[in-house]
């Protein structure tokens, strides 16, 4: 499976985990896509609470991210920690953070790693974090990293716990009013397909493309294109 | 699949909007789009990569919300179909 299939499977099962019985087998995939999510990264592992203070790694893509997550339960602190504790994101720079971190940071400085990012895993059930290692400074610095290391976050926190209702899917919690607005517009887009797949014997997806074609030769919202074509139906 | 045309990226276009995914994903509702907002945010970041039909509908809501700022349109369509 190539990366594009992994993260398509990881979004079908986030969106329906019950149809998926084998999460553990995600929750693999979603750390070896954490691996690989720059050129940088070399290494991802999911740090959990076990239960008092007693963390531990139920997931991790080798044994990289094992060691590493090790240094920190050994040495008592650390960015995952910090991260799954605080339910706040940490980023870690080899650099700069060896007294902030003093035990991990010498591991990680003995391994190669240079920079690392934590996230928390949003649930009411557990405290936990996904972190992403790599294998230079300022790896997770830039907007699209951060960007897909936090969608990567929240799919694992569902795969994790799939039967969390605060964990519900993000457009649930849109606001009603937006949504019902939403829908309303979506209704004159619908009408105004249905009247060009009647008039030009179009797919629908062909009407939508149509409509498309208005609003961007015209330069205008494709809403007014839609009411248009609408209202031109009604006087046939 | 054929190229995308002269203009932005999905995820330029979103940069340069400043939305936020739960706008853009009711923007996408309004043109009657199913998919649910990670799927959405996906596309956009080209972890998955969607077909013309898709592309073209997240542009035109990414496109929409610069219409209404009177500007030009500076998402890039798929297709030849939706040229003007």
């Amino acid at each position: 499976m190539n990366t594009h299939e992994q993260w398509s499977e990881l979004l079908r099962a986030v969106s329906q985990p019950a149809a998926y019985p084998a999460l553990d087998v995600l929750l693999r995939q979603a750390v070896e896509l954490g691996s690989q999510l720059t050129p940088e990264a070399v290494s991802c592992s999911i740090t959990e609470l076990a239960g008092g203070d007693e963390y531990h790694t139920p997931v991790y893509s080798d044994q990289l991210a094992l060691d590493l997550d090790n240094a920190h339960y050994e040495a008592g602190d650390g960015p995952c920690m910090a991260a799954a504790r605080d339910q706040q994101r940490q980023y870690f720079d080899a650099a700069t953070d060896t007294k902030r971190f003093p035990g991990f940071a010498e591991a990680a400085i003995d391994r190669g790693v240079r920079s690392s990012i934590s996230l928390p895993l949003p649930s009411s059930r557990r405290s936990a974090a996904l972190n992403l290692y790599a294998s230079s400074r300022y790896a997770f610095d830039a907007e699209r990293p951060r960007a897909v290391a936090d969608l990567l976050a929240r799919c694992v926190a569902v795969l994790m716990t799939p039967s969390d209702t605060d964990l519900l899917p993000p457009e649930a919690t849109v606001a009603e009013d937006k949504l019902h607005a939403a829908r309303a517009r979506a209704q004159l887009i619908d009408r105004a397909e249905a009247a060009l797949t009647a008039q030009q014997a179009l797919s629908r997806q062909d009407a939508l493309t149509t409509l498309i074609r208005r609003s961007r030769a015209e330069a205008r919202s494709i809403f007014e294109v839609a009411r248009e074509v609408v209202e031109a139906e009604k006087t046939l | 699949m054929t190229a995308t045309e002269s203009g932005m990226s999905l995820e330029d276009g979103m940069r340069l909007s400043g939305m936020s995914y739960p706008e853009l994903w009711l923007r996408h509702i309004s043109l009657s789009g199913a998919i649910g907002e990670m799927e959405l945010e996906a596309y956009v970041l080209g972890l998955l990569v969607p077909d013309d039909y898709q592309h073209n509908m997240i542009a035109q809501a990414l496109n929409e919300y610069f219409i209404e700022l009177g500007q030009d349109l500076p998402v890039g369509y798929r297709d030849t179909a939706t040229a003007g």
